[in-house]
């Protein structure tokens, strides 16, 4: 019975003007993201080559230096663009695209695209998920608020139930009907983006589809669990019109103003500030820099068994260049840890309120899948840094181990900027994303559809 | 009062009103009788301004309606088969507000009067009026005609539906305002009430007007069967 | 228009459970907006009072330490770099606009402190290492511009979508046309009761957020519920002239709710898509790296004239400034040709919100209360020329190896930001916000006329 309320339905779907009209125009909205979203990731691949080219050409033409005017020098390092992109740029915009590996400081990402965009921009992106996102949950209300309540106001439901459909099956009928409408849009913008991005992030494309259709099934079940109830298809339309108004406009900027209220983020210089007290001052205010360095020093004479600085068998300034350098390691562990964290926690409680709409458990799965999100930047960030204090730990090393006159008369040449590699994190595969949006998307699902369900149950037939 | 000239209006091909010549005195009801699509409805809305005569004219009190869209309908009262009021208003403010759209603005004690006049009962002025039943309806819609003091009346099947009794209160009603010199045209498929209440009959097919007589023609022949064999007729000719 | 006839209207609008519904969820949205908007704007003007303070103080203490050296208190010896002209600096700020409250605008993302001195380059003294939620700015915040650019119309749309489809489907519109009444004038009448309503909300948003601000009901204000009316009364409009169609109150809701998504939603993104396409930023990335392979030559460079760094205490100093412009110089037409784009980039999108009313409307909302893109620019721009004030003031000092005095430190320049003219701002505003009200009219005598042409929309699409 349900196959034939299927196919019927389809075939109303096809014969709608309105419907065909909507996913055509869609379908050209999503090949138009598409491939403006793969020119882009093309194009940000390319930049990224040649800055990355400019760069190690740079560190390796710096000329003789003593190591830590190189540290100081640094490295730059450019955030690599993952391929899954092109369909969804997540949060990538807002964050920052290049870091300077520098020594003492472990600095933030810089230029974030944002900075230079109009204003326009906070209008939203033309991406594929964000069209999928946005204008997918409005295509399954255009299937589905009259798909009851219109069959009500015509009398074909008193006909239907009379010839013994049972409401449930009408409605899930009209549900699996509404998804096959829905499905070629999502294989057409997902399988286009991986055909795009080299077939590589293929399982990440499955997962994608499943997200992206748990998300539209819970729209579509929603709408006809309203247009069960509703007294017209009139106010159907207005019912579901509101909870895409709420589920995918209002409650996601809601849920982002609630957690930056919740758990604030410090500005930068507050940050900044904080980390520079913590070196000066000790971690825990009371171990001023100077003390650590004379500490630092008389331990290094008892274990050496000699008097003065100067007879040390190494180069004094190398060795507190690297203690000072743990030191702020360890400050800058702490104060990131504490503001990762809050963002963490700022992400949990968005995920939390993803009862109130789907959207907010599909963006951050979508990005992770995508690569774009605040843990894919983080993992860069991490490698970045991982590889900051490697090189900054062989500069002063080699500080350390010329000991002379003067501190820093030394200078090291090419041989050792050859040796201190660049950073290498491309190839690396990506981390496990978080599936935990997934799990939620798959619950409000079976919770939209038991609500459409129930709502049949109790069904009236008669307007 | 409501006089109908050579009135005929044609949608595309078809012509639901043919030339129709039709004349409502003051304190006279006409009925008008006839198959459905017989061009009934498009004579009142013809008389409403709803629809403009393809040729012809219609007249009320005197005014070309076609020309004096909004002026026609100073004198003019409409009784739609059902009376839509909102439902979220009492009738009291129903009519409170529909009277003030046409300039004619009554006060709480008016009110509280014209409803009384009409019999509703006192109880139902204030409660909303998605509760009231068609016939409770329809006293408002009178009481509205009544506050307009309106000239001429339309009634498009106003008695379809109400139980006899409630169909017997609002020819009375129909009957007091004629009294005071209104001029009654109703379109109706009740023969009963026809008999009853009309000074005149005229039975339409097609969009004309196939056989007109006042209540005296009729004398002691039955309206059914005249009704009948006219209709009838009028389709043969139609078919030749 | 009888004034009694508009009463009447709006007496049957207040009855109406949609408006008392719509009326609440906005002004709660609002109220929700203004709290946090004013929680926001008070932590924002806190952070620019601390970056002042913390900048102040660095630069009190390194006063202190000249002031020590003068007075004799130390020895000049045990302080070689005391009143090194790098080390004085400024915390140049945008200070919050009075009504910064209603619209955060550009200024979670943007800049809107630097500190300003001696060091670094101009490409990146307003440069942020941002610790911001990226999340968080990708939403946007819910201030009160979101509510009146994305929520008004929608409550617009719920009060009008079925401005007279709804009176034909209840049956009442066969009554009320049987009155002296022309069809257009009730339509007037009823559209005219939505926008008092409306104007009524906005005037007591604009009281709330004149006590909630706790300033008194300035010009801004006013401009600023002036131009969310003049949206409304847009919105008004395009369902008034959808109405007239005579089409169903379904069919109308769904035109009206695809020209929502299609204004607010798709034809900004479409903007800023076409914007990026057509006028391409130069690398950030690959500007880096030019940047740095300047850095390299103006270092090799300084390091065959030492002539140029001397011998002092401020040798050091004197090399890394100097590096530091010749990089600038280097890369001066690099960054020309980014901001010629950026300022091409601007004009498009100006040009785009003429036929945009969101993005106009958007724009206008935040320029009002002071976070918007032009107030941020200026900002920038100003910045700049106050670094390189600075930097003629100073460089000099250094070249020459003259410490500053105790004295100096306190007639040394401060940042000010000079607000543009509210004049200016209008040139702006005014004529793209009069081609929307201009429109409006339009649609309406469009909506009137085609009312009076045709027969009474009593019986709907199918006449017969």
């Amino acid at each position: 019975m349900i196959g034939r309320i299927v196919r019927h339905e389809l075939r109303s779907a096809w014969r709608d003007g309105r419907i065909r009209n909507v996913v055509v125009l869609t379908l050209a909205l999503l090949a138009v993201a598409v491939i403006v979203g793969a020119t882009n990731v093309r194009a940000l691949q390319a930049q990224r080559e040649e800055a990355a080219a400019l760069e190690r050409a740079n560190w390796l033409e710096q000329g003789p230096k003593n190591p830590h005017a190189a540290a100081h020098f640094g490295q730059y390092a450019f955030k690599p663009i993952s391929g899954l992109a092109l369909f969804d740029r997540g949060v990538d915009r807002y964050l920052g695209s290049a870091v300077w590996l520098e020594a003492h400081r472990q600095n933030a990402l810089v230029h974030r695209p944002a900075d230079d965009a109009p204003a326009v921009q906070r209008f939203g992106e033309l991406t594929a998920a964000n069209i999928l996102q946005a204008i997918g949950p409005l295509l399954a209300l255009l299937l589905t608020f009259a798909a009851i309540a219109g069959e009500r106001e015509r009398g074909t439901l008193r006909l239907l139930v009379g010839q013994g459909v049972r409401p449930q099956a009408l409605v899930l009928g009209k549900l699996v009907a509404a998804m096959l409408v829905l499905a070629p849009l999502l294989f057409v913008a997902l399988l286009s983006a991986a055909a795009l991005g080299g077939w590589a992030g293929l399982p990440r494309v499955g997962l994608l589809a499943l997200g992206y259709g748990l998300y539209l099934g819970c729209f579509a079940a929603l709408n006809l669990a309203i247009s069960a109830r509703a007294r017209s298809s009139s106010a159907a339309l207005v019912g579901s019109l509101a909870l895409w108004v709420a589920a995918v406009v209002a409650v996601p900027r809601i849920a982002s103003d609630i957690a930056a209220w919740a758990y604030p983020t410090p500005s930068e210089h507050d940050f900044f500030a904080q980390v520079a007290r913590d070196i000066k001052q000790g971690i825990n205010g009371h171990d001023p820099k100077d003390s650590r360095t004379e500490a630092l020093k008389a331990g290094l004479l008892a274990r050496y068994g000699v008097k003065t600085v100067e007879e040390l068998p190494v180069n004094f300034a190398g060795v507190a260049l690297q203690a000072g350098e743990e030191y702020g390691d360890r400050v800058y562990d702490r104060r990131y840890g504490e503001l990762h964290a809050i963002h963490r926690r700022q992400a949990d409680l968005r995920l939390a309120l993803a009862l109130l709409s789907p959207r907010l458990a599909l963006q951050p799965l979508s990005a992770a899948l995508c690569g774009t999100n605040l843990a894919a930047h983080r993992e860069f960030a991490a490698a970045a840094e991982e590889h900051r204090r490697a090189l900054v730990r062989r500069l002063n090393e080699d500080v350390a181990q010329h000991p002379g006159a003067s501190p820093f008369e030394y200078l090291a040449g090419p041989e050792l900027w050859r040796e201190l590699g660049k950073l290498g994190q491309d190839d690396a595969d990506p981390s496990p994303a978080d599936l935990r949006g997934l799990a939620i998307l798959a619950a409000l699902f079976l919770l939209a559809t038991s609500l459409a369900l129930a709502s049949a149950r109790r069904l009236h037939v008669d307007p | 009062m409501l006089r109908a000239e050579g009135l005929t209006k044609r949608y595309g091909e078809v012509e639901a009103l043919a030339g129709l010549e039709l004349e409502v005195r003051p304190g006279e009801v006409y009925c008008l009788l006839g198959p459905n699509g017989a061009g009934k409805s498009t004579t009142m809305n013809l008389f409403l301004g709803f629809a403009a005569p393809t040729a012809g004219r219609a007249w009320v009190c005197g005014l070309d309606v076609q020309h004096h869209l909004i002026e026609s309908k100073r004198h003019l009262a409409y009784i739609p088969e059902q009376v839509h009021l909102y439902p979220h208003l009492s009738g009291a403010e129903n009519l409170e507000y529909f009277a003030g759209l046409g300039g004619s603005a009554v006060s709480g004690p008016e009110v509280a009067a014209l409803l009384e006049r009409v019999g509703l009962p006192a109880a139902a002025h204030h409660r909303r009026s998605g509760e009231y039943s068609k016939g409770m309806r329809q006293k408002v819609g009178l009481a509205l005609a009544v506050a307009k003091r309106a000239r001429a009346l339309l009634l498009d099947e106003p008695t379809s539906g109400l139980d006899p009794r409630a169909s017997f209160e609002f020819s009375r009603l129909v009957r007091s305002m004629c009294d005071e010199g209104v001029a009654v045209l109703m379109a109706t498929h009740d023969l009963f009430r026809a008999r009853d209440l009309a000074n005149r009959i005229g039975i339409m097919s097609a969009g004309r007007l196939v056989w007109e007589g006042g209540s005296g023609d009729l004398a002691g022949e039955d309206l059914e069967r005249v009704y009948l064999e006219h209709v009838r007729r009028a389709a043969e000719e139609a078919a030749a | 228009m009888r004034p009694s006839l508009l009463r009447s209207q709006l007496r049957l609008l207040l009855r109406e459970p949609t408006l008392r519904l719509g009326a609440l969820v906005l002004l709660l949205c609002f109220g929700y907006a203004l709290a946090r908007g004013r929680a926001w704007a008070l932590a924002d003007a806190e952070q620019l009072a601390r970056v002042q303070h913390d900048v102040d103080a660095a630069v009190a203490q390194k006063r202190e330490e000249v002031a020590d050296v003068e007075a004799g208190r130390v020895r000049a010896e045990e302080r070689p770099f005391a009143g090194s002209p790098l080390d004085y600096k400024v915390a140049a700020a945008l200070p919050p606009g009075p009504l910064a409250a209603l619209a955060t605008g550009q200024r979670d993302l943007a800049a809107s402190v630097a500190e300003v001195s001696l060091w670094g380059r101009s490409d990146t003294v307003l440069t942020r290492q941002s610790l911001a939620d990226p999340e968080q700015l990708q939403a946007g915040t819910f201030d009160a511009a979101f509510v009146v650019v994305y929520l008004l119309p929608l409550l617009v749309i719920g009060l009008t979508f079925d401005l007279l489809a709804g009176e034909r489907e209840r049956g009442t519109l066969r009554l009320v046309l049987s009155q002296p009444i022309s069809p257009a004038g009730f339509l007037l009448a009823k559209f005219a009761a939505r926008l008092v309503v409306l104007v009524v909300l906005l005037g007591l948003f604009g009281v709330a957020a004149a006590v909630a601000l706790g300033t008194a009901v300035t010009v801004a204000l006013l401009a600023w519920l002036a131009v969310a009316a003049v949206y409304a009364l847009f919105w008004s409009a395009l369902a008034f002239a959808v109405n007239t169609r005579g089409r169903s109150s379904t069919a109308n809701a769904m035109t009206l709710a695809g020209a929502w998504v299609s204004l607010v939603l798709l034809l900004p993104a479409a903007i800023n898509t076409v914007v990026e396409q057509a006028l391409p930023l130069p690398s950030r990335m690959v500007l880096v790296g030019e940047l740095r392979a300047a850095e390299n030559r103006a270092a090799a460079w300084i390091h065959d004239h030492p002539e140029l760094t001397g011998d002092d205490a401020f040798a050091w100093a004197r090399g890394y400034y100097r590096v530091q412009r010749t990089i600038e110089e280097e890369t001066a037409p690099r960054f020309a040709a980014f901001a010629a784009q950026l300022e091409a980039r601007t004009e498009l999108v100006r040009a785009s919100s003429w036929v945009s009313p969101p993005v106009l409307v958007h724009e206008a909302l935040s320029e009002l209360a002071g976070t918007g893109p032009a107030r941020h620019t200026a900002f920038g721009a100003q910045v700049l020329a106050f670094v390189d004030s600075l930097r003629g003031e100073m460089a000099p000092r250094l070249y020459a190896g003259r410490r500053l005095t105790a004295g100096e430190y306190d007639a040394l320049p401060r940042f000010t930001f000079v607000e543009e003219g509210p004049a200016q701002v209008a040139v702006r505003l005014v004529p793209p916000l009069g081609l929307l009200v201009v429109t409006s009219a339009g649609l309406l005598l469009w909506g009137v006329l085609r009312l009076r042409r045709g027969e009474p929309p009593v019986s709907g699409p199918q006449v017969g």
